[in-house]
């Protein structure tokens, strides 16, 4: 009966059973059918609930698994936390406003000198573990700028806009607020002394209300930094400070150079003026001692004469050092560079040296490269200077052996000049004092002479010339050397001026000319010179008979005297006709040398010569010559 | 390196009356030997005064010719035998040279 309330319980075939007449045994039949539903129905209901049991039981052996999972990576993740923290000296403050806790991390806690996991509760508990100087700044600090942000009603969005009441983060949620401050402790590495500096920083937690909720606060130890940042600091000050003092060191040095300068010019000055001075006058005494007649002496004098004499050529030299050396100082040491024939200084220089040498019974030898150039660019006389102060040294230096020079040709093109002695050496710790002007080292007990100006000179000489100059051991005492760069140059062309002049036919008569020279094959060149110049000659072979050819009283009009002449020799001949009395001691003397140092010269001049004439003869020069010795104007004749 | 400079020398001679030629030949000739021997002597008995005299004599004479040659001998180490015979050969070669220049210009 659909519709019937029946109709929601029973089956259609029993609703049928039940309004039909039902007999006991289908009653019977019916109610095991019935039964039979329900069994089957109960069956599968227990079926469906095991099975829903067993999915119940995985879901939750799954769910604990997951946990337990997470739970250990939770645990893990802040293990790691919590070390990077320590490692990094770093911590982590959390304060719940509303509920008024506080939890640090153990971080924290070490860093403020804790215990870790000591309780904690108000933030008053940290201010006391700081230095009392930094609690009044710490709390000033919390309570003027972190505390007073819970009490403002607004805060502003990054907008502008009032936030109130408004969702989200606003400028003031994202605001930082930042102290340092200091505790006791140490900073790991001296355990237990000094002060922790710590930078505390912290954040506000808001709510959906932009309310601060929570403070998040970060404390770092910095004290390394600060410590860098204050050694860093200290550093700077001091270093600063030394600049201002070097500084005014560089000021006052500028200033004491300046003075020096001035004295050291002004001493340079005075040092060659005084010198030049000195020089004249001391060149006349000189000259003077050769006028003695030393036969006329007793042997007393004669000694006393010896020694007047050799002082007095000690002053010579030590005033010429003097004067190249004030010239050095004053940056005028000027080379003057010219063809020279390098072979000819070479042995030259020695054999000025080879009497001293032989006096001391030492031997003085000369050994010239096969490659060593004959003629080069140079300055003659400096390099003569060089080989005279360096064989005047290993002479004066060395009781017994002797000396020798060598020269040859560096690989570079540079000259290497070698003086060897077999003396006394030289300490190496010794050798750079050997250069210092006024300097000497003392080595023999007692120094045998000299101003200690020769080495330091040939320096200057050598720095001028662009060379090099030292000393090295030698097999049995010391080897002084220099080098030098020279440019070779072919033999120059020493082209003899055919006479195009003459004295003849000027007006006046002719010259009367004395030449006093031994060598024959020079005797003729000057007289044919002469000759060709239109005078009349007479030639002697020394200087003995050139003074008596003037003392006869033929009337010369010029003396032409060589210089290196034997019985007596050209200086001496000089003196001898200036000491003469009347005109005669004014006759012009013109000197004939083959010498080519100014100061191998000097012995001419200071006697009195007027002039000099260079070997070989180029009759050009000696017509030069002899007009200046005659004060005449070249080319206009004899002026008598 | 020549024994002597020829230009130079060439002009020394002319730059002088034709008669002299001929004795300036001989007399160079005569004084080279002579300063040459005086200056082996010298080195032989070790006597650096007489050393230095003849050299510087030598160096005289010499620079009439460019005689170059002569002077870096002479300014060297004499005293083995064969530097002295070597000295010795240039001072003749040094000799003949002078007077093949020379002797164009004596008058016949």
């Amino acid at each position: 009966m659909p519709g019937s309330p029946l109709s929601r319980f029973a089956v259609p075939q029993d609703i049928a059973a039940a309004i039909e007449p039902v007999s006991p045994e289908a009653q019977i039949a019916l109610l095991e059918r019935r039964l039979a539903r329900a069994e089957a129905a109960r069956a599968a209901a227990e079926h469906l609930l095991e099975q829903k049991s067993r999915v119940l039981a995985a879901a939750n052996n799954e769910l604990t698994a997951r946990q337990d999972s997470l739970s250990t990576s939770l645990e893990r993740r802040t293990r790691q936390l919590l070390d990077a923290q320590r490692v990094a000296g770093f911590g982590t403050m959390l304060w719940d406003i509303k509920r008024q806790q506080l939890e640090l991390s153990p971080q924290v806690q070490v860093m403020i000198g804790l215990e870790p996991g000591s309780s904690v509760k108000t933030y008053r508990t940290l201010v006391r573990r700081l230095l009392h100087e930094d609690r009044r700044r710490m709390l000033d600090w919390m309570h003027g700028e972190l505390l007073a942000r819970l009490d403002r009603e607004h805060c502003t969005r990054y907008d502008g806009q009032p936030c109130q009441g408004s969702p989200g983060p606003c400028e003031e949620a994202m605001r930082e607020y930042r102290i340092e401050v200091r505790c006791p402790g140490g900073d790991g590495i001296n355990e237990g002394e000094g002060v922790r500096s710590l930078c505390v920083m912290a954040q506000f937690q808001v709510d959906s209300q932009c309310k601060p909720a929570m403070i998040f606060v970060t404390v770092q130890d910095i004290t390394r930094q600060v410590r860098a940042d204050n050694e860093a600091a200290a550093l700077r000050t001091r270093e600063l400070q030394r600049l201002e003092d070097l500084e005014r060191l560089n000021e006052a040095l500028l200033v004491a150079r300046e003075q020096a300068d001035l004295a050291n010019d002004a001493k340079s000055r005075f040092l060659a003026m005084m010198s030049h001075d000195i020089r004249t006058p001391l060149n006349g005494v000189i000259g003077m001692l050769d006028l003695f007649d030393e036969s006329t002496l007793t042997a007393e004098q004669r000694r006393t004469l010896a020694l007047v004499r050799s002082s007095g050529d000690q002053l010579r030299v030590l005033l010429n050092d003097i004067i190249d050396l004030a010239r050095a100082e004053a940056g005028k040491l000027a080379l003057n560079p010219g063809p020279t024939n390098l072979v000819e200084v070479l042995t030259d220089g020695t054999d000025f040296w080879r009497h001293l040498a032989h006096e001391k019974s030492l031997s003085l030898d000369i050994v010239l490269a096969a490659d060593t150039p004959t003629w080069v660019e140079a300055d003659s006389v400096r390099l003569r200077q060089l080989i005279d102060n360096m064989l005047s040294n290993a002479i004066k230096y060395t009781s017994e052996g002797g000396v020798m020079v060598k020269t040859r040709v560096l690989p570079n093109g540079w000259l290497r000049t070698e003086v060897i002695d077999t003396g006394i050496g030289i300490p190496a710790h010794r050798r750079a004092e050997l250069f210092i002007e006024f300097n000497q080292l003392n080595l023999l007990g007692s120094e045998p002479g000299g101003a200690g100006l020769g080495l330091a000179i040939c320096q200057r000489i050598i720095e001028v010339m662009g060379g090099r100059i030292g000393v090295d051991d030698a097999a049995h005492g010391s080897c002084f050397w220099f080098e030098i760069p020279v440019t070779r140059i072919p033999v120059p062309k020493r082209v003899a001026n055919p006479a195009v002049r003459s004295f003849a036919g000027s007006g006046g008569r002719a010259p009367r000319v004395l030449v006093a020279e031994d060598l024959a094959t020079n005797r003729i060149v000057v007289e044919g010179c002469l000759r060709k110049l239109g005078c009349e000659v007479r030639v002697v072979a020394d200087g003995q008979q050139a003074l008596d050819a003037v003392v006869s009283g033929e009337p010369f009009d010029l003396v032409l005297m060589d210089m290196a002449m034997p019985v007596m020799d050209g200086p001496e001949a000089t003196r001898r006709i200036r000491a003469l009395p009347g005109a005669m001691a004014d006759l012009p003397i013109v000197a004939l040398t083959a010498f080519t140092r100014p100061e191998e010269l000097e012995p001419m001049m200071a006697a009195g010569a007027n002039d000099s004439v260079a070997k070989p003869i180029v009759i050009d020069d000696l017509y030069r010559a002899m007009s200046r010795a005659l004060a005449i104007p070249a080319a206009n004749g004899i002026a008598h | 390196m020549d024994l002597i400079d020829r230009e130079l020398t060439l002009s020394q001679f002319e730059a002088l009356p034709p008669e002299v030629v001929a004795p300036l030949c001989e007399a160079t000739a005569s004084d080279l030997r002579e300063w040459s021997l005086r200056l082996l002597e010298a080195v032989v008995a070790e006597d650096p005064e007489a050393v230095r005299r003849a050299r510087h004599s030598l160096k005289g004479l010499c620079a009439n010719f460019g005689a170059d040659s002569v002077m870096q001998h002479a300014g060297g180490d004499l005293r083995p035998p064969e530097a002295r015979a070597r000295f010795q050969d240039c001072i003749e070669a040094t000799i003949t040279a002078v007077l093949a220049i020379a002797a164009p210009l004596i008058p016949q």
